[in-house]
């Protein structure tokens, strides 16, 4: 073999070998700060690549617990494994507010009367119903302990006590008697709205936590009505002059409002949130409708189960 | 709506054509205006040491010193395309299942018919899992002519529009449309010196460029059936790039060099007219436009880079009747493919090239962990050209991968 052609082969070795071996070595390149990790796992995602997502955003949070965007989207992920997503929360909306004209004439559990009487056991315009009648509920029960890593995420507090919240307090502590007003939430939009930006978050991101809360509190609120109620209640779809309600009978009435009020706060949360989400992507007709959904869900029950308001709010 | 024709305008907005994937999908960047080769594709992008007559106006200005001009070069008139692998899936979701459910109304779907609207959903998310993209380039004019024995110069008008859309989750599996078209408009002058009694010649390239953009990213749920507009910005650039490259630094190897937007570059986009999708007509979304200014001025200019060398193989006589030269070449690309920082390996190309009886030329490369290949027939007044590749829409190779074919026609006195 001459010089030039072991010259000829060793140059042409390198130019060849060099790209591949940096790429070789690009393919297992692992992600290590949190930024990086951040990256790679929302390339995953897009790539329908969950888990390796979700381990990508553990790492991140382990590194970074209090770093927002990883939070947000980590609990996203989480929805995504579970397959929650938004239309499961308008679906539920629709179920617990819509009087269906055929449905079946006798429930599936004892109509209990409070105090000896339900004012609807014997009204031709109230229907029976369990909250848990709604099909896919098994399914959607199952992920209880994922609502709860997820709120968990969204708004908790680390080992020393320094609150971690994403989610505002002008969304978290809206009063339910004043807060809604005429069907219109007061709160105050643009300090939320300010808080959320004040963490690093952006505007997409602050859509997708917004999202991601308003499912988790609606169905935290949901389970509770459906199975954790500690007194034994009934369920009707009510068809009213001014809408359909929900009518709901209890041997306690006013103990049952007292039991249920965590579950209204989140419903209130909930509706917040899908609100300022509403705002942040420009108000379109759908979000706006998802918004209305919920907020009817509130109203249909706040008679029976809302908190007793002065001035009757 | 007319929903269709978001991605059609988009797609067919003039008819030149679309940007390069690869400066394409630099979003955290103003995309460098130039028209990607159909050879450097095939070849991985590995050209900065290999001269050929498509890479001396984008690619490497000295190249033009290293070219047979024993004539002048002249295009007339071509026209070429790449599309995305998944375009056509993406294209027939949009006619059939997209457009439709929006004409419906998507509130509608959800009361009366909830699965097929979770099918919806789960479909757009589905097929944006990978960027679809298209790009069409117009070849006008353009000569490329030896002034004396050592200076050479060029100059042509190209057009391309290039378009991309995908759909990302934006939480809760709802999908977001992420849709972008860039019209670039290019007038180069380039001009090179091969350095008498030196390996060396060097080149600059001045270019002027109009450019014309649109963007729609919207929650899917968010699109108005009624009222939608693409608006559209404007811009103009000027910018200098300059090349290097040396020729036999050693026995049959060479070096190239190009620094791009070496000065100037950057856009300053305004507002300048607005195709109406739905022909409703209706007033002008003046928060979204003000948004789309904001999101591309905010986009930095800032120059990159490509070095490489090339090693010409020597060609035993036995074949000399066969194969007219084989070069294989490497090179380092600054710029990112993405929207994200790459690590090192994903700047190299590597690339081999044969010509083969001076009128077929085949090419295959292996870039960011993709191949490539294609074959181009240079007949006297035509060049018929196809290229097959791959590139990285992600961070590292293999997350998120696009394959792309690229054919393209020019009519010339080659």
């Amino acid at each position: 073999m001459t010089r030039s052609l072991r010259f000829a082969l060793g140059a042409a070795f390198l130019l060849v070998a060099t790209p591949f071996f940096l790429a070789a070595c690009d393919g297992g390149d692992i992600a290590s700060d949190v930024d990086s990790l951040l990256i790679d796992a929302r390339i995953a995602r897009q790539s329908g690549d969950i888990e390796g997502a979700i381990s990508l955003l553990e790492t991140a949070m382990a590194q970074a617990p209090d770093n927002a965007p990883v939070r947000v989207e980590l609990s996203s992920a989480y929805f995504d494994r579970g397959g929650i997503d938004l239309l499961d929360v308008d679906r539920v909306a629709l179920f617990l507010t819509t009087f269906e004209e055929n449905l079946r004439e006798t429930p599936d559990v004892p109509v209990q009367r409070s105090g000896g009487t339900c004012q609807y056991a014997d009204d031709p315009n109230a229907q029976p119903f369990n909250p848990d009648e709604y099909d896919g509920y098994v399914d959607l029960y199952a992920n209880s302990d994922l609502i709860n890593s997820v709120l968990g995420l969204l708004n908790g507090v680390d080992p020393t006590g320094i609150d971690l919240s994403i989610i505002p307090e002008e969304l978290r502590v809206i009063s339910l008697c004043q807060g809604i007003v005429d069907g219109q939430l007061i709160y105050d939009r643009d300090e939320a709205l300010a808080s959320m930006r004040a963490l690093g978050l952006s505007d997409d991101e602050i859509t997708t936590a917004l999202a991601v809360n308003a499912v988790a509190r609606f169905f935290e609120a949901y389970f509770f009505i459906a199975e954790d109620i500690p007194q034994q209640t009934s369920w009707y779809h009510v068809q009213g002059q001014s809408g359909d309600y929900i009518g709901v009978c209890a041997d306690d009435q006013d103990a049952l409002r007292e039991q249920v009020e965590e579950a209204i706060e989140d419903l209130g949360e909930s509706i917040t949130s899908l609100d300022l989400r509403d705002q942040v992507i420009g108000g379109g007709t759908a979000s706006q409708e998802l918004v209305q959904h919920v907020l009817d869900a509130y109203e249909a029950i706040e008679d029976d189960l809302g908190p007793y308001c002065e001035g009757g709010a | 709506m007319r929903f269709r024709r978001l991605f059609l305008v988009l797609l067919l907005a003039s008819p030149f054509a679309a940007a390069d994937a690869q400066t394409f999908g630099t979003l955290q960047q103003d995309a460098r205006p130039h028209v990607a080769g159909l050879q450097v594709r095939a070849m991985g992008g590995a050209v900065a040491a290999v001269p050929m007559a498509e890479t001396a106006f984008f690619y490497n200005p000295a190249h033009l010193a290293r070219l047979d001009l024993s004539k002048p070069r002249i295009t007339f008139v071509g026209a070429g395309a790449t599309v995305s692998n998944q375009i056509f899936a993406e294209y027939r979701f949009v006619r059939d299942e997209l457009e439709p459910a929006i004409d419906e109304g998507l509130e509608e779907i959800r009361l009366e018919d909830y699965d097929r609207l979770v099918e919806l959903y789960e479909r757009a998310l589905e097929l944006g899992s990978s960027q679809t993209t298209a790009t069409f380039t117009a070849y006008g004019p353009s000569v490329q002519m030896r002034i004396s024995d050592n200076e050479v110069l060029g100059v042509g008008l190209f057009g391309t529009n290039s378009f991309r859309m995908q759909f990302t989750d934006a939480g809760v599996v709802v999908p977001r449309l992420d849709a972008f078209d860039q019209l670039d408009l290019r007038l180069p002058v380039t001009g090179s010196y091969g350095i008498p009694n030196s390996p060396l010649a060097v080149g600059v390239t001045a270019s002027y460029t109009r450019r014309y953009l649109t963007a729609k990213g919207a929650l899917l749920e968010e699109l108005d059936a009624d009222e939608e507009h693409l608006y559209v910005l404007k811009g103009n650039s000027i910018s200098f790039d300059v090349g290097i490259h040396a020729e036999d630094v050693m026995p049959n190897l060479d070096l190239g060099a190009a620094f791009y937007q070496v000065v100037g570059g950057g856009f300053n986009y305004s507002y300048d007219s607005r195709i109406d999708l739905t022909g409703n007509d209706g007033p002008n979304d003046e928060a979204e436009i003000a948004a789309l200014e904001e999101r591309f001025n905010a986009r930095e200019s800032k120059p990159t880079y490509r070095i490489g060398a090339a090693y010409r193989i020597p060609i035993p006589p036995s074949a000399q009747a066969f194969v007219d030269g084989v070069t294989i070449a490497t090179d380092y690309v600054s710029a990112s493919t993405s929207e994200y920082d790459q690590p090192t390996g994903a700047h190299f190309r590597m690339g081999i090239r044969a010509d083969i009886g001076r009128i077929l030329s085949v090419q295959s490369g292996y870039s960011q962990g993709y191949p490539s290949f294609g074959a181009s027939l240079n007949l006297p007044i035509v060049h018929l050209e196809y290229a097959y590749f791959g590139i990285e829409d992600g961070r590292t190779p293999g997350q998120l991968g696009r394959y792309n074919h690229h054919i393209q026609v020019r009519f010339g006195l080659f």
